[in-house]
């Protein structure tokens, strides 16, 4: 398998369930649906305004990602759902408020006004 | 006639050598300590022969740079490690690597209702100061019985190293470890049975360490519970560093399988015990 990466990803909170269900097609594993786990915030309280994640992606799907309008790109999940045996999505609407940076998590989030949601241990 | 040897032989073999058994020179296995069904786990991520990329474990891990998606238990309890969303994968380095994010694996459920005993034992290096757990039972220490935790805390305002939570309360150790640490094995023994700060204690890198006395309440007895380990994750407290080796069991190691447990974790990590 060949991964590209790591890379930060970052979307609100208002598109969190449509990113899920897309990011279930897209991790070659089964468990993609949880890959937006961080809650992110302005001040690092709660209510979580963002999630982010930290993550490798296949070749493809970053260049999917990164180049294709959303037509095009709820093709290329869709196809890979068929491809995956997963079910299909009807839309991709977080791909319009995705933010993409390098591996450097912290500091690309930082970049974008944002704390991680803490909780005491 | 006179018979003349050199003083001095070379070395014909290498100084260093693999951990041996005194009776049949094979190279010590952590699954030695689970003969009598103890529940538990032992995981070495330097070896990625016992490392799959994805969570059905179809794919090993070949080269550096592969995200470990599943970790196979040497114990033969079977309780692998997983992790089936690739953003929370730690990527093999010759080691586990866990990005700090979002990064940890879980096991199924192991049950350790038969036990009120347990001990760690974990060769990491952390690459970020601040309190962050390295390996737990169940959900949160804190508010769930039969639980225990093990943290590679920060240097300067740390939190309980080792801590359980009994039939009845929370109790745990507060350690000063030596100034600077990253790389480390670190030991916890737990006991229920105990009382207080007791009941969790500590080891790092082979020596006890000072225990600083605190005002934890008895755990309260009880066993210990039948529930995941988590390792490297609750919630926001993610762990940055390496994993190399670790151990978990349900009971008390005598001192001289802790000698050898705690060689074997150190191995791979750089780390020279006593």
């Amino acid at each position: 398998m060949s991964y590209v990466g790591p890379y930060s990803l970052v979307i609100p909170n208002g598109v969190k369930a449509n990113g899920s269900t897309v990011f279930g097609v897209l991790d070659p594993d089964s468990g993609g649906a949880a890959t937006f786990s961080v809650p992110l915030s302005a001040d690092g309280q709660e209510p979580a305004t963002y999630w982010g994640c930290r993550t490798l992606l296949e070749s493809a799907t970053y260049t999917a990602l990164t180049t294709m309008d959303t037509t095009t790109f709820m093709a290329y999940v869709n196809n890979l759902a068929t491809t995956r045996g997963r079910g299909q999505v009807s839309g991709v609407s977080f791909k319009n408020s995705l933010q993409i940076g390098g591996p450097d998590f912290w500091t690309f989030i930082a970049s974008l006004g944002l704390q991680r949601v803490t909780v005491a241990i | 006639m006179s018979i003349v040897r050199p003083i001095a032989r070379p070395i014909m073999e290498s100084i260093t050598r693999p951990i041996t058994t005194p009776s049949t020179g094979s190279a010590w296995s952590p699954a030695r300590l689970f003969t009598t069904s103890e529940p538990g786990i032992a995981y070495d991520l330097t070896d990625k022969t016992k490392l799959y990329q994805d969570s059905t474990r179809t794919t090993l891990v070949s080269a550096n740079g592969d995200p470990i998606g599943s970790v196979t238990d040497l114990s033969g309890n079977g309780k692998h490690a997983s992790q089936a969303t690739t953003a929370s994968k730690p990527l093999f380095q010759g080691y586990a690597d866990f990005d700090g994010v979002d990064d940890s694996w879980a096991t199924a459920a192991i049950d350790f209702t038969g036990t009120n005993k347990a001990t760690v034992v974990v060769s990491a290096t952390k690459t970020a100061d601040r309190n962050q757990v390295l390996v737990e039972l169940g959900p949160n220490t804190n508010i769930t019985a039969g639980s225990f935790v093990l943290h590679f805390p920060a240097d300067a305002t740390p939190v309980n190293l080792v801590a359980n939570r009994g039939a009845v309360a929370l109790s745990g150790g507060i350690y000063s470890l030596p100034a600077g640490i990253t790389a480390a094995v670190l030991t916890a023994r737990y006991d229920l049975s105990l009382a207080s700060y007791l009941s969790a204690t500590a080891r790092v890198n082979g020596a006890e360490i000072t225990e600083t006395p605190n005002a934890s309440p008895d755990p309260g007895g009880g066993t210990f519970r039948n529930d995941v380990l988590t390792i490297g994750r609750r919630t926001s407290a993610a762990f940055t560093g390496r994993i190399y080796r670790m151990i978990v069991i349900g009971r008390t190691l005598t001192a001289a399988e802790l000698s050898r447990a705690e060689a074997w974790c150190a191995a791979p990590a750089g780390v020279v015990l006593p």
